[in-house]
């Protein structure tokens, strides 16, 4: 038997619940806003710059390859129910299937899809452009959001770090130069 | 056999089964309530001992009541919904994290009858039901479900409020779940092959005897299992959602009094109801001995509390030992490691499963299983040689890094944040 | 019966005033919520229907999955907050002659087709006979379908590949 209605009670009764303890406290708690608590968080200092609108394509990547692995996934899930009474055939179905999506996902792996050490990458492309010099405070902080999902070994508009990272690999340096 | 409220409304409904119900949600919503009041207390309780201090010690004995006190002081504070926010977003995206939080739970069993091989069933008032608010014979996916909703309350608040940092966290944080929902459906497939059933109830009935999908997947999903669902509840280490050090609070920064407070509950819900499920899944459920005798029902809730507890202080226990991963070494295991090994391992439990049915021969399926791993690792090995000889500049770089600045800094000489006017108004304000 | 026909209503109710939202709200992310309510009433009239496994899919593969892309190709592309100036609504009397058209055609379809009949009592179908229609009936289009999968990975890599006369440009 499905047995829905209690899951969607229990959905009302938390969203009830939510609801609730928001409006008693909009009964309790003071009410003294002001812009500057209104404003951004940033850390104790007057936002400056504007919160970035865009982001790179990288995530949409990982997105886009979590649907078809999603597919997949939903594609399996019937016959790991059923394998008993599917026998061979099913097997070699299954098989096929998976091998399709895993020889796609090694070409996804092999083009570098999932490597996000990109830190030298990123440098050395910048150092090309000869925008190394170019580190104002504006540029720091929307570097900052390009790069939030990097590792966090070097902050990028540091030519100090730049120097360690770039040293680090000779050809770098010399394309650079 | 089982009276529950069905969406289908196809059965009678008696007054008792409507009291049922009403009692199993009921018990449930205080359960998941009261649950989290303990978990806080118990994750703060067991940090400071394992950092050798005492943690709160003040309210109630043993400070067991500090979570209250936390959660009545979160009552008398001032709720703020800044300027920049979309104010409908930024409102809806608590019960979006708390809603799914409260429903992962509703096909956990916690207990039931299976004292002389029985199957779980208990009578209430003359009616045969199971300790768990319903069975959907999906009960299964709904997990899956609800975990892969959970990225919406992160990624809207982010978004929603109109600020650098949870918009980083956003992004950052709904990639990662994104990621490993991918290896946490794959290890769940595992479980599937050996239960045969999507009902969580059958899935419990299927490990009776001991024969705990633990061992009988062989360790392995359980393993990648642990791993992911950590991982998708942004737990340490994989707290990357609100690294302190680089995000603030990450995504729920801007918010504030009981808003903030439901994201909060909603993920110290969320490891309760995981551990639950991990324990459904892997560790037989509410299964285990008796020594003496009591209604049977009473042993499988010990059992069922004590694997619980067990997986919370696990996961304690990574929080206060393990430091947290950086953002490319989350994406190498999950990407690199955990989804490859979980779809191998999947096929070849499948290959395995089949060939127990038909009598093959033994050595030859093992071989070749093997060969199929040694296969796929030399594939991948290459794949990852040539990604790291011979990446695609535009793929494994953001590729839009440089133009996204250009464009960004082009963009923000327009809308500057107006911060002389903003400072005007505050002293007049004050004046 | 009645309960059930309650719910159809009710769901078909709350599906029309979202994707009515969905292109007259001003704001895309907005509009991809909306969007995902649509999307999980049709996963209810699924779950109504006795298509479990269909109802649940919907809500893994399209409100987990779909969406979630579609939210971050806005954030990819610029999401603001507050009402999009670009979207005036310039093309909605030929857009709502086309949906009329379409609906009208849909609508005819189902009642030609259908007719009169009812709905059986049982309609529940199992997750098993899912897999056994899909591993012998329909092995071959499933077997399409990981190729597609393929296919739509490698278009995620051409679209998120740089056009080489982009780069070009930003030199």
């Amino acid at each position: 038997m499905g047995q829905y209605l209690p899951i969607i009670l229990l959905a009302v009764l938390a969203v009830v619940f939510g609801a609730v303890s928001i409006f008693v406290s909009h009964l309790l708690a003071p009410k003294k806003s002001n812009p500057i608590k209104e404003s951004p968080y940033e850390c104790g200092v007057d936002p400056v710059v504007e919160t970035p609108e865009r982001f790179p394509v990288k995530f949409f990547l990982i997105a886009m390859i979590f649907i078809v692995f999603d597919v997949e996934i939903i594609f399996l899930y019937p016959w790991a129910v059923a394998h008993g009474s599917l026998g061979v055939v099913g097997l070699v179905a299954i098989l096929i299937f998976s091998f399709a999506v895993f020889e796609s996902f090694l070409y996804l792996v092999s083009k570098g899809v999932f490597n996000w050490n990109s830190v030298k990458i990123g440098l050395t492309s910048r150092l090309q452009k000869s925008q190394a010099e170019a580190s104002s405070l504006k540029d720091s902080v929307l570097l900052g959001n390009t790069k939030f999902g990097m590792s966090s070994n070097g902050s990028n508009n540091d030519t100090e770090s730049i120097r360690r990272v770039s040293s680090k690999d000779k050809g770098i340096v010399e394309v650079a130069k | 056999m089982i009276f529950a409220v069905d969406l289908l409304l196809r059965d009678s409904i008696g007054l008792v089964e409507v009291g049922i119900v009403l009692l199993k949600v009921g018990v449930a919503f205080v359960l998941l309530l009261l649950g989290v009041m303990l978990m806080i207390w118990f994750e703060r309780k067991f940090i400071s001992d394992m950092q050798n201090r005492i943690g709160p010690n003040l309210a109630g004995p043993f400070g067991i009541f500090q979570t209250l006190a936390d959660g009545i002081k979160l009552f008398f504070k001032e709720d703020q919904v800044p300027a920049k926010a979309d104010p409908l977003v930024f409102r809806l995206a608590p019960y979006l994290a708390l809603v799914p939080a409260f429903l992962i739970f509703t096909v956990v069993p916690i207990g039931g009858d299976f004292s002389g091989g029985g199957d779980g069933t208990v009578t209430w008032w003359g009616r045969q039901t199971f300790l768990q608010v319903a069975d959907p014979p999906i009960g299964f996916l709904i997990i899956l479900a609800m975990s892969s909703m959970a990225v919406y309350g992160v990624l809207l608040a982010g978004w929603a409020s109109g600020s650098k940092y949870p918009l980083f966290s956003a992004i950052r944080v709904s990639a990662q779940m994104v990621s490993y929902e991918v290896a946490l459906g794959l290890s769940f497939a595992s479980v599937l092959l050996m239960s045969k059933s999507f009902s969580t109830h059958d899935i419990v009935l299927s490990q009776g005897g001991y024969e705990w999908n633990l061992w009988m997947t062989g360790l392995v999903p359980f393993f990648i299992f642990l791993l992911a669902v950590t991982a998708e509840m942004n737990r340490p280490p994989f707290d990357l959602v609100e690294a302190e050090q680089e995000l603030v609070g990450g995504f729920h920064t801007e918010y504030s009094s009981l808003r903030f407070a439901l994201f909060y509950l909603a993920e110290f819900m969320n490891v309760i109801t995981m551990s639950g499920v991990i324990v459904t899944l892997f560790l037989g459920g509410p299964e285990g001995p008796e020594p003496f005798p009591l209604p049977g029902w009473l042993w499988g809730i010990f059992w069922f509390c004590l694997k619980m507890v067990v997986f919370l202080a696990v996961f304690v226990w990574f929080r206060a030992t393990l430091p947290r991963f950086r953002y490319d070494q989350l994406m190498n295991l999950g990407w690199k490691l955990l989804i490859p090994l979980s779809l191998v391992w999947f096929l070849a439990l499948a290959t395995l499963q089949v060939s127990d049915n038909r009598d093959w021969n033994d050595f030859i399926v093992l071989a070749s299983i093997f060969g199929g791993f040694v296969l796929v690792g030399l594939l991948l090995k290459r794949a990852l040689k040539t990604a790291a000889h011979n990446p695609d500049p535009d793929l494994s770089a953001p590729a839009t890094a440089e133009n996204n600045v250009e464009e960004n800094a082009g963009r923000n000489t327009e809308n500057n944040f107006d911060i002389e006017n903003l400072k005007e108004k505050d002293l007049g304000g004050k004046n | 019966m009645v309960a059930q026909n309650i719910a159809f209503g009710v769901m078909v109710g709350i599906m029309g005033l979202s994707a009515i939202r969905v292109v007259t709200t001003r704001n895309v992310v907005h509009a991809a919520l909306y969007l995902m309510v649509v999307l999980a009433t049709v996963a209810g009239l699924f779950l109504l229907l006795g298509a479990e496994f269909l109802g649940i899919t919907q809500v893994l593969i399209y409100i987990g999955a779909v969406i979630v892309l579609f939210l971050f190709g806005i954030m990819l592309t610029g999401a603001r907050i507050g009402k999009e100036k670009l979207l005036s609504h310039r093309n909605k009397v030929p857009a709502l002659m086309i949906a009329t058209v379409i609906t009208a055609v849909s609508i005819y379809a189902a009642i030609d087709y259908f007719g009169a009949d009812k709905l059986p009592e049982e309609t529940r179908t199992s997750t098993k006979e899912v897999a056994n229609s899909l591993f012998s009936q329909y092995i071959i289009p499933f077997e399409v379908a990981s190729v597609l999968l393929l296919a739509a990975l490698i278009g995620a890599i051409v679209i998120a590949r740089r056009e080489p006369h982009e780069e070009n440009l930003t030199k």
